[in-house]
């Protein structure tokens, strides 16, 4: 079974190492996040950052040996078969604000997609997404499939900074800036939500594998959902 | 517990340990000291665990009243230190009374400097690690910058008094505005084009003001690189360097994101990764370009003068 997921391991530093699958194409999104889950459990001294389409270790060069390294992930991955499956885990609904004063680059998007501003909207709000990753920064999370006809590339000059709650586009991606700070993407819109808070319990609101759908809201239900 | 008291907050002033560990599966940032080295240096010159809480202070420091006796020290970025208007030096352990006025000064080389308490700093814990990240407003005091009129606790640590006297401090860098920055190639390298990679090492860059812990904006002749920012985003860490379509590298900090797009063109060795914290803007740098087996060589060689950052 251990040729489902057969990986390649580089070395992309003397402390890091990158996992990738040998075939680029499969049919198990989750993989990696499913995948990176199964190391933290089962190696308590390496940190494990998962992307969508590979995963990266950190180890100690100094304490840890990295060929024993590349020999256990190669073990562990014997052990996942069971654990990778596609199925979705619950839904949530994010309510968004196209406003200008919130979509920071709704004219850029106009410009390179030659759509109306409702179309535009119609294209990112009225669509079932999947969260297909969480990282970044604490709570942002990558969902897809956006819309082909609002497809952008990420911005040549990533702005410093953008609002706690922006919401951006980039290739076949959409996502939620849960705090403010960088970001390379088009802003498109603003969520009133919280999507980290740490005064919950499980300070992440969305994890990937759930179900995500946008919810336009006009300005005045926006601040009237900041102020709850 | 009132042991410290703000008369002044400095620049910008947190409480950082090494950092937040294995919560960067779920993009929570590394944090911690932006110069780790210092940092730990700072605690074990003081005989204690190196990841304990330190004050980390940015261009200039806080100035505050002790309210109980300790012993203190200073590392890092060359800021003056002053207790009660007499100054005293850096990387030595000094003895405050109670009532005494301390005083961190303004750096003239690097930007940040270090002060360790022989007790402990209680700062707020979240997810195993008190540091203070900012744009969450995670850890440190209520997740923010010290303040004009804030107080700090301290509680007592396990210290071991023989500790200090079996480390070694003279490999610690010295700092100027100039640096020499050592790097491997990224994933990503091959992105940059041929010309771009036989200038990279001749190429100096000049630190932009827009830096900060997230991460080091440089300025210089334009990097030629085949992106179209349509990468899949990608793990990054502490150390690595991005490269976006307008060809300025971005050097990423201790509160850099865990997920990114643009090409990882380098990652800085270990062996100077914790120089980052003490770039400072209009810092002049360049980059040398060192195999990965020179990188692992050079780091086990400071670790064999300086064991105390093995574990870093």
């Amino acid at each position: 079974m251990a040729n489902q997921f057969p990986i390649v391991i580089e070395e992309i530093s003397e402390d890091l190492l990158q996992v990738k699958l040998k075939e680029k194409e499969i049919d198990y999104p989750y993989f990696f996040w499913q995948f990176s889950q199964h190391i933290l459990k089962s190696k308590n001294n390496l940190e494990v950052v998962p992307g969508e389409d590979s995963l990266v270790i950190q180890f100690n060069p100094l304490l840890q040996d990295k060929v024993e390294i590349k020999d256990e992930i190669y073990k562990l991955i014997e052990s996942i078969d069971t654990l990778v499956n596609n199925k979705l885990k619950g839904s949530i609904t994010i309510p968004v604000c196209y406003d200008d004063e919130f979509a920071l680059d709704m004219k850029y998007i106009l410009n390179h997609t030659g759509l109306s501003r409702s179309e535009v909207i119609d294209e990112h709000c009225h669509r079932d997404y999947e969260v297909k990753m969480i990282g970044f920064t604490p709570g942002f999370v990558y969902l897809g499939e956006l819309s082909e006809k609002i497809k952008l590339p990420r911005l040549a000059n990533p702005r410093p900074f953008v609002s706690k709650g922006s919401i951006g586009i980039a290739n076949n991606r959409t996502g939620i800036y849960p705090i403010q700070g960088p970001a390379g993407w088009s802003i498109i819109g603003r969520t009133p939500k919280n999507l980290f808070n740490i005064k919950r319990n499980d300070p992440f609101l969305i994890l990937p594998r759930m179900e995500l759908i946008f919810e336009q809201i006009t300005k005045s239900e926006f601040n009237a959902m900041l102020r709850d | 517990m009132k042991d410290i008291e703000f008369i002044s907050s400095g620049v910008l002033t947190t409480i950082q340990d090494l950092g937040r560990r294995r919560w960067r599966n779920m993009g929570v940032p590394l944090s911690g000291a932006a110069d780790p080295e210092s940092a730990a240096l700072a605690n074990a010159l003081l005989g204690k665990n190196i990841n304990s809480p330190v004050l980390e202070s940015t261009f200039l420091g806080p100035k505050f009243k002790l309210h109980a006796s300790q012993d203190i020290i200073l590392v890092g970025a060359f800021m003056e230190l002053k207790i009660d208007g007499i100054s005293v030096p850096h990387k030595t352990v000094i003895t405050a009374d109670s009532g005494s006025i301390i005083e961190i000064g303004k750096a003239i080389h690097g930007c940040r400097s270090y002060l360790a308490f022989r007790d402990n700093i209680i700062g707020t814990d979240f997810l195993g690690s008190v540091s203070t990240y900012l744009p969450s407003k995670l850890g440190g005091l209520e997740g923010r910058m010290i303040e004009k009129g804030d107080f700090i606790s301290l509680e007592k640590s396990d210290y071991r008094e023989d500790y200090q006297e079996a480390i070694k401090t003279d490999e610690q860098a010295s700092y100027s505005h100039t640096w020499l920055i050592r790097v491997t190639e990224g994933p990503e390298y091959d992105l940059l084009s041929a010309s771009s990679k036989d200038a990279i090492e001749d190429s100096e860059y000049i630190v932009d003001n827009n830096s900060n812990r997230i991460g080091i904006r440089l300025n210089g002749s334009p990097l030629e690189i085949d992106e179209h920012g349509d990468m899949i985003s990608s793990p990054m860490f502490p150390g690595t360097i991005q490269c976006p379509a307008n060809g300025q590298p971005i050097v990423l900090g201790p509160d850099a994101q865990t997920l990114g797009g643009y090409p990882r063109i380098f990652q800085v060795s270990k062996v100077d990764r914790s120089l980052i914290g003490q770039l400072r803007p209009s810092d002049q740098l360049r980059f040398k370009k060192i195999s990965l087996k020179e990188a692992e060589e050079l780091w086990r060689d400071k670790a064999t003068s300086f064991p105390i950052i093995s574990n870093i």
